[in-house]
């Protein structure tokens, strides 16, 4: 439940909110009416609409997946950051971050 | 079936190899190009647009004068992947050029000089950090090159020049806010202030529609990927969060009774005033 008041978390989910109460609330009081591509509010509604869906689904997957896992993790960025991708064997030391003395990716 | 298919064929190792899955950012700025200037479809653009002033050197734009401009970007959108084994090598990845990449990128300077000429000059820039020097200058310059090498079609064939600082703003922010999550810039606090001054700036440049366009389809298509990847939920909540504000922002701004893009009350005439008209429906 702790994950639930990450601060990271409640701004995704405040994000969510607001698109979700502003959309419709855009298309059905007219509130852009007379902007020089008005003809497109009805798709670009409908554009919102999935947009909305596919971001509650992906915050279900987000929640889902970090049940039981240390907050932390929603600021921590990349993982592999010595890495160009996630599937290279050897450290890139070409990379900003690589300075040499990070003697943990040796190790993997 | 079994475990032959732990190794990818033939076909599927090219695709990886010349990462065509970024023709998904590419043929979107294709379309942008067709939408921008449909003329581009049946008409040689650089004859169309430039004939008056360079005469016949707009043939040197675009040798195959007599073909679509905006069709030779589509096509030269999949041949310029012959840069992506280009950027391995320089990389130290692998140790050969593949003779493909180099024949596919000659094919791309031989049907668009101009774009393929930028593009080459956008992923040097690209390259400038790994180069010159890692500073919050350079990783100006760098995002630039991003602009120049995945936006180059609307400028170099499209000629969309208004959409240069609108798209200056994006490809800093875009390209910033990657630099954040992947740990990788030298001053976090000046590329987060070019990550905010897209979401900023928006509303001097585009109308209400188009920026609720712009918030609903970039935060799905900037987050997707993040969804299964949990350790990027701060950068995804900044942006799903920034651009929500956004369309708030537009909101209230377009209920006071002032019109969008707020630039036309600076620099009458900056921003092309009509938008293309809606196609009839085909159903």
């Amino acid at each position: 439940m702790s994950n639930w008041t990450n601060k990271w978390v409640i701004m995704l989910l405040l994000g969510i909110i607001i698109q979700t109460v502003i959309y419709p609330a855009i298309f059905i009081m007219g509130t852009f009416v007379g902007s020089p591509s008005y003809d497109y509010m009805f798709s670009v509604f409908l554009i919102g609409m999935v947009s909305i869906i596919i971001q509650i689904i992906g915050f279900a997957v987000i929640m889902n997946q970090t049940k039981d896992t240390d907050p932390a993790l929603y600021s921590q960025g990349r993982p592999f950051r010595h890495k160009l991708r996630e599937e290279d064997e050897v450290p890139a030391t070409r990379k900003p971050t690589f300075d040499g003395t990070d003697q943990s990716v040796y190790e993997e | 079936m079994g475990e032959a298919e732990s190794e990818p064929g033939a076909v599927m190792e090219f695709i990886q190899d010349y990462r065509f899955k970024m023709l998904i950012p590419e043929l979107l700025v294709v379309f942008a190009l067709w939408y921008l200037v449909p003329e581009s479809l049946t008409q040689n653009v650089y004859d169309l647009v430039l004939g008056d002033l360079l005469g016949p050197l707009t043939f040197i734009l675009q040798p195959l004068f007599f073909l679509p401009s905006g069709v030779l970007a589509f096509i030269t959108a999949f041949v310029l992947h012959g840069i992506y084994p280009l950027d391995n090598y320089h990389e130290g990845k692998i140790p050969d050029l593949p003779k493909a990449a180099v024949i596919m990128i000659a094919i791309s300077f031989i049907l668009l000089p101009l774009l393929v000429l930028m593009q080459m000059i956008g992923y040097y820039m690209t390259e400038a950090t790994e180069y010159i020097s890692r500073n919050p200058l350079w990783e100006r310059v760098e995002s630039v090159g991003d602009l120049f090498f995945y936006a180059g079609a609307v400028f170099f064939v499209g000629l969309q020049w208004w959409l240069l600082i609108p798209v200056f703003f994006l490809s800093q922010a875009v390209d910033g806010i990657h630099k954040i999550a992947h740990h990788e810039t030298a001053h976090e606090g000046i590329t987060a202030f070019f990550y905010f001054l897209w979401p900023i700036t928006m509303p001097l440049f585009f109308d209400p529609i188009e920026i609720m366009a712009m918030a609903a389809l970039s935060i799905p298509a900037f987050a997707f990927y993040s969804y299964i990847r949990p350790y990027y939920t701060y950068v995804t909540a900044v942006h799903t969060l920034s651009f929500a504000l956004l369309v708030l922002g537009t909101m209230i701004i377009a209920m006071a009774g002032i019109s969008m893009p707020l630039l036309k009350y600076w620099v009458p005439g900056a921003i092309p005033g009509g938008r293309p008209p809606v196609p009839a429906p085909r159903w």
